[in-house]
């Protein structure tokens, strides 16, 4: 009778582990993001990080293990959190930063990205 | 005799519990996951390959996400040739925001309209290549001039048809319980994040005796 209260007990306790151990199923949503390009990295600095938002009150950026706040939930709300993780970066020597900033007219595109540009533009539609 | 039957419990009891461990942990790392959820495909989904394929593969992807565009970079000219084109795997991807910017949410929606009325290939090389070219003033009027110049790219754009369409996608991937891309949907079971192209073949190879039998 004891062994058998003794095996429910340890099934119990390790069902409650489990369960407690268990992910939370939480909403937010998270993308990688290899930051090397628009840094100007050398490939032996990694730039990965992550963009997490839950869609309704906050999003962040992760990198190296540090949750950097952006200020709405979406990534145009961005540019401190890039701002610093772009100082880390150039730190740890990647060149200077070309464009943290999602701010319209701020990007330059390669050549490639412009020559599919006018690509786009003629070759899009069927006519 | 007591001391001896307590003490088989207690080792039935932690076998058991390391054989569940293990399984729990295959799981995790296998990063494989059946839903109770099904996906089906929508009119507006970019699809590669023939209806009478043996196997779908449902693919959640954002052109934000460096992983999503390497898999369509790398990986996917292989996957095409090897899968697709043998009539083996439709490929279904589904364009998704996770994020309410005007400038995303309009990339997506001619991605999807040019896809259905125009031709898709060069805006999709485009958008891999260089994803942050949505926010340039070049970008948005090239929007513009399609929307005037091709009244089904006008309904697409401004009749809600596509604008549904994203938020049904975001709907079916909150359904999935998924939190990020890129994630493939294979019979069913889920696979998220990035996948190389070897490592799909092998799961290709095992969905379609999964299917087949």
């Amino acid at each position: 009778m004891k062994t058998q209260k003794l095996f429910f007990l340890i099934m119990m306790v390790l069902s409650v582990a489990f369960v407690s151990c268990d992910k939370d199923d939480d909403k937010e949503t998270c993308d990688s993001e290899d930051l090397a390009d628009d840094f100007g990295c050398p490939t032996d600095v990694d730039a990965l990080a992550t963009f997490c938002s839950d869609g309704v009150n906050a999003s962040y950026y992760t990198f190296n293990g540090t949750n950097y706040m952006c200020t709405g939930v979406d990534v145009s709300t961005c540019d401190n959190a890039l701002n610093q993780i772009g100082a880390l970066l150039i730190e740890a020597g990647c060149g200077t930063k070309k464009s943290g900033s999602i701010e319209k007219g701020m990007i330059e595109l390669s050549a490639m990205a412009e020559r599919l540009l006018s690509e786009v533009r003629t070759e899009s539609l069927c006519n | 005799m007591k001391y001896k039957r307590a003490l088989y419990i207690v080792l039935a009891s932690i076998i058991l519990v390391v054989v569940v461990f293990l399984i729990v942990r295959n799981n995790i790392f296998n990063n494989k996951h059946v839903s109770n959820f099904k996906v089906y495909e929508d009119d507006l989904d970019i699809v590669y390959g023939s209806d009478t394929a043996i196997l779908n593969i449902f693919f959640y992807s954002s052109y934000n996400c460096s992983f999503c565009r390497k898999f369509l970079i790398e990986d996917f000219p292989e996957l095409e040739k090897k899968y697709i084109h043998s009539g083996k795997v439709k490929f279904i991807l589904k364009p998704i925001a996770l994020t309410n910017n005007e400038s995303v949410i309009n990339s997506l929606k001619i991605a999807v309209c040019i896809n259905e009325f125009g031709n898709f290939e060069k805006l999709n090389e485009l958008l891999l290549e260089e994803p942050r070219v949505i926010y340039t003033d070049e970008f948005i009027s090239i929007i513009d001039e399609f929307v005037e110049k091709d009244e089904f790219i006008a309904e697409c754009m401004h009749g809600g048809e596509s604008e549904s369409y994203i938020l049904r996608n975001l709907g079916s991937f909150n359904a999935l319980g998924l939190t990020g891309t890129p994630t493939f949907i294979i019979n069913n079971r889920i696979y998220k994040g990035y996948i190389n192209f070897n490592e799909l073949c092998r799961l290709i190879e095992k969905e379609i005796r999964y299917s087949l039998h």
